[in-house]
C-alpha cells in the first residue's frame, strides 16, 4: 500500500478522482499541513481553519474530476482552501481579523524577499499594512474584490480603490 | 470455542449431518469433504442459522438454542454465495452490515468500519461501487465483514472457490493473519488450502466426521502408500507427466515409493467415490 | 522553478507568524511549487490536530450520501441507521416507487372513465403494489445480504416487519394522494385500505415457510382471479362493500396473530 506514496501529485490526484481513498490520505499528508499553516496567517480562529482544511479536502474528493491536469496540484488545492475559510468567515461573521503588524526586516530577508517578486516585492513592503493586505488577497491569493472584502472584513468597493491606490503607487516606485 | 457432538440434520429423506462429532479450538480450522457433504449444512449450523434436529452443539461455551444472540455477537460469518447490494459502495456495505451487528453509535461504527476495510486492504477502493470490484476483492470484502467487532469465532464457507493463483496467496496470507488470535473454521473441498493455511482439519465424509487432526497427521496417513510404477496398480492411480503412474494404496513389495502429499492422505481417507472426483 | 529553498530557521518563523507581510508572501507563492519546502513545514502543526482533521474528512468521504426516502425517515426522527437499513431496501428506492406512481397513475385515469370496471382497476391494483413491494424487500432474494445478516444479532423479524411498514406507508401514501387528487372523493378512493392489509400481512405469513417472492406473486394472482371472478358479470364494487371490509379486517387480523406466533421462523 506504500506504493501511493512515490506517486506525483498528479497522479495522486487522478487516483482521487477515480475514488482512491488512499491516494486522497496521502495527498491529504502532504497538503494539509502547508495548508493549516498558510491558512492560519489569514485567520486566527484554529477551529475555522480546521472546518475550512476539512472542507477543501472534502471538496478535493468531490470535485477532483474538475482539476484540468494543469499547473501545480498544490495551487489547486489552495485555490479551494482559500475559498472555503471565505465560507467559514461569512458563517460566522465575528472573528479577529489577521493580524498585519509591520515588522522589521531584516538585510538577509530583503535579499530573500528579491527572489520571488523582485522590485515589486520591496516596494510591496513599502506599502501600508491596509493596502499591502489588499494587493496580497487577490494578487496573491487570488480572490475576486468580493472575496478579498469578505476575507478582510471591508466592503467590495473599498477593496477596489485600495487596490487602484496601491497599484499607483506601486508604479511610481518602480518606474 | 465449539464442541459438537452427534450433530443430525435430516433434509427429507437425505441425511446431511449424521451423528457428527468434532472440536475446534484457537487457530486455523479446515472443514475439508467433497462437495454435497454437508460443509455448508453445517457452516450455516455453526453460525447458528440452522439448528440441529439432534445432538449437541456448544459455541464459545454457549448453547445456540438459548443464548444465540449473545453467540452473534461474538461471531464473524462469511457465506458460501454472499450477496452485495452491488450498487453500494464497499464502505457502505460493510457499514449495512456493522448496522445489523448492533453497533448504533454513529461515528464508532464508522472507526470499526474503516479498521476491517484496512485490515483486509480494501482502504483504497472503500469509495468504489461493488460491482466494479474484481472477485478477489470481493472475496476480501466478505473477509472485512467478518471481522466487524472483534469477534472470537469466523466462519468461512468454501472462501478459496473461484479465486486464480495468485489472488489465492494474498487471501491465504490474509486468513493466516486474521486466524493468530483467534478461532476461524474455514469449508474447503481443496486439500492446498488445508495445507497452506489450517493448522487442524476436520475431514467430512457422508455427514460424519472422518478424521480429525493435523494436516500432518492426515500426510501420514499415506506414508508408505504412495508409489510409481510403469503400470497402473493400486487404489487410485493416475499418470503423471513424465510417464509414470502414481498410485496410492497399499504398496506392492521393492515398490518405488513417493513422498506423500496431504492429498493423498485425504484420498485415502475417501476412498473410491473421491478417486472418481479427483480423476 | 528558483534555486532558492527555505531552510529550517525561516520554516519555523513562517509557520508561527514571526515573518514580515511581504517575505511571507514571497515564501508562500514559493510553497505553492515546492513540494520540497512545503514537507519542512510538516512537522510545524501537531500530528493530533492533522489526524483529528482527517478523521473528519475520511468520515465525509466515506460517509454515503443518503437517498431521497432515507432523507425523509431521518426527517421524521427515525435513527440513522434505522434509516440505512431501511434505505437498502429496493422497493423503497426511486424506482420503484417511480413504477408504482405511474401504474397508479394509469388506474387512477382509467378510472376516471365512468365505467365501473375503471374504477375497479385502481382498487385492484392498490393492493398488489404494496403486496409486490414486501415480497421483494427482504429473503433470501430480496435482501442480497440476508445470509449474512440471519447470524447477525440485530433482529430480522424486526427488520422485515419496518420494512414491511415504511413499504406499507409508502404504497399507502401515494395510492392515498392519487386517489384524492384524481378521483371522486367519496369513500371508495380508500376502499383499498383493508384489502392492503389483508394481502400484505398474509404475504408476510406465508414467507415465514416460503420464499417471499413466490408468496407476494401467489397472494397477488389469487387477488386477480377472484376480482375477475366475482366481477365477470357484471361489474360491481360488492367486492368493496361493508361485509368484503369486514372480510378483510378479519384476514388481517389472523395474519398478525399467526405472524406472531411464527416470528421465530424469521431468524
Amino acid at each position: 500500500m506504500s506504493e501511493h506514496e512515490s506517486w506525483t501529485d498528479a497522479r495522486l490526484l487522478e487516483a482521487v478522482a477515480d475514488r482512491d481513498r488512499r491516494a486522497l490520505e496521502v495527498l491529504y499528508a502532504r497538503h494539509a499541513p502547508w495548508l493549516v499553516i498558510r491558512l492560519t496567517r489569514r485567520c486566527a480562529d484554529p477551529a475555522l481553519v480546521d472546518e475550512a482544511v476539512q472542507d477543501t479536502f472534502v471538496a478535493v474528493w468531490r470535485t477532483a474530476r474538475t482539476w484540468r491536469g494543469k499547473g501545480e496540484v498544490a495551487a489547486w488545492i489552495w485555490g479551494i482552501g482559500i475559498r472555503r475559510l471565505l465560507d467559514q468567515l461569512r458563517r460566522r461573521p465575528a472573528v479577529p481579523l489577521p493580524a498585519y503588524d509591520q515588522v522589521m526586516v531584516s538585510a538577509e530577508e530583503q535579499v530573500l524577499l528579491g527572489i520571488e517578486y523582485g522590485e515589486l516585492g520591496q516596494a510591496m513592503g513599502r506599502l501600508s499594512p491596509e493596502l499591502r493586505a489588499v494587493v496580497q488577497a487577490t494578487v496573491l491569493d487570488g480572490l475576486t474584490t468580493r472575496e478579498a472584502g469578505r476575507l478582510l472584513g471591508i466592503p467590495a468597493g473599498t477593496v477596489k480603490t485600495r487596490m487602484m491606490r496601491a497599484k499607483a503607487l506601486l508604479r511610481e516606485e518602480l518606474v | 470455542m465449539i464442541e459438537a457432538v452427534g450433530l443430525v440434520k435430516t433434509y427429507g429423506r437425505g441425511r446431511a449431518l449424521d451423528g457428527l462429532t468434532f472440536t475446534v479450538g484457537k487457530g486455523v480450522t479446515g472443514l475439508l469433504g467433497p462437495n454435497g457433504v454437508g460443509k455448508t449444512t453445517l457452516i450455516r449450523m455453526l453460525a447458528t442459522v440452522l439448528a440441529p434436529d439432534e445432538g449437541e452443539l456448544r459455541l464459545l461455551g454457549r448453547d445456540p438454542a438459548g443464548d444465540r444472540l449473545e453467540i452473534r455477537r461474538r461471531l464473524g460469518y462469511l457465506p458460501q454465495e454472499p450477496g452485495y447490494q452491488r450498487g453500494f459502495t464497499v464502505f457502505e456495505f460493510v457499514d449495512y452490515v456493522a448496522i445489523l451487528k448492533e453497533m448504533v453509535e454513529r461515528r464508532a461504527r464508522h472507526d470499526e468500519v474503516r479498521r476491517v476495510i484496512e485490515e483486509v486492504g480494501l482502504t483504497s477502493v472503500s469509495g468504489k461501487r461493488i460491482r466494479t470490484l474484481s472477485g478477489g476483492m470481493r472475496r476480501r470484502l466478505g473477509i472485512a465483514q467478518t471481522l466487524l467487532g472483534d469477534p472470537e469465532l469466523i466462519l468461512l464457507d468454501e472462501p478459496t472457490v473461484g479465486l486464480d493463483p495468485e489472488q489465492r496467496l494474498r487471501f491465504r496470507e490474509l486468513i493466516s493473519h486474521i486466524g493468530q488470535d483467534r478461532a476461524v473454521v474455514l469449508s474447503t473441498h481443496q486439500t492446498e488450502d488445508v495445507a497452506a493455511l489450517c493448522n487442524r482439519v476436520v475431514v467430512l465424509k457422508a455427514g460424519r466426521c472422518e478424521f480429525e487432526g493435523t494436516p500432518e497427521e492426515i500426510r501420514a496417513l499415506a506414508e508408505g502408500r504412495v508409489w510409481f510404477s510403469a503400470e497402473k496398480s493400486g487404489v487410485l492411480s493416475w499418470r503423471t507427466g513424465d510417464g509414470l503412474f502414481r498410485n496410492i494404496g497399499p504398496a506392492p513389495e521393492g515398490a518405488r515409493l513417493a513422498e506423500p502429499t496431504v492429498e493423498d492422505g485425504y484420498l485415502l481417507l475417501l476412498g473410491g467415490t473421491a478417486a472418481e472426483a479427483a480423476a | 522553478m528558483s534555486t532558492w529553498h527555505m531552510d529550517d530557521g525561516l520554516a519555523v518563523r513562517y509557520a508561527d507568524g514571526e515573518l514580515n507581510p511581504t517575505l511571507a508572501a514571497s515564501v508562500e507563492a514559493h510553497l505553492l511549487a515546492c513540494d520540497q519546502c512545503r514537507s519542512l513545514l510538516a512537522p510545524r502543526v501537531p500530528r493530533s490536530r492533522l489526524d483529528r482533521v482527517w478523521a473528519e474528512v475520511a468520515d465525509a468521504v466515506d460517509t454515503p450520501a443518503p437517498g431521497p426516502f432515507e432523507r425523509l425517515l431521518r426527517a421524521i426522527g427515525v435513527h440513522d441507521h434505522t434509516a440505512r437499513l431501511l434505505g437498502a431496501t429496493h422497493s423503497l428506492r426511486l424506482p420503484w416507487i417511480a413504477a408504482s406512481t405511474v401504474a397508479l397513475l394509469f388506474a387512477a385515469l382509467a378510472s376516471g372513465e365512468t365505467t365501473r370496471w375503471g374504477l375497479l382497476s385502481y382498487l385492484t391494483l392498490a393492493p398488489i403494489l404494496p403486496v409486490a413491494g414486501v415480497a421483494v424487500a427482504f429473503g433470501r432474494d430480496g435482501d442480497p445480504a440476508h445470509e449474512i445478516g440471519l447470524a447477525a444479532p440485530y433482529s430480522m423479524f424486526r427488520l422485515m416487519l419496518m420494512r414491511a411498514a415504511a413499504v406499507l406507508t409508502s404504497s399507502s401514501a401515494l395510492a392515498l394522494v392519487m386517489g384524492l387528487g384524481l378521483l371522486d372523493d367519496d369513500w371508495t378512493v380508500a376502499a383499498w385500505l383493508l384489502p392492503s392489509l389483508a394481502l400484505t400481512s398474509l404475504t408476510l405469513v406465508l414467507s415465514s415457510r416460503f420464499d417471499p417472492r413466490h408468496c407476494g406473486a401467489a397472494v397477488a394472482a389469487t387477488w386477480l382471479v377472484v376480482v375477475v371472478a366475482t366481477n365477470l358479470r357484471e361489474p360491481s364494487l360488492a367486492m368493496f362493500g361493508g361485509a368484503g371490509q369486514a372480510g378483510y379486517l378479519a384476514i388481517t387480523f389472523v395474519s398478525v396473530v399467526l405472524l406472531f406466533f411464527r416470528r421465530k421462523e424469521f431468524s
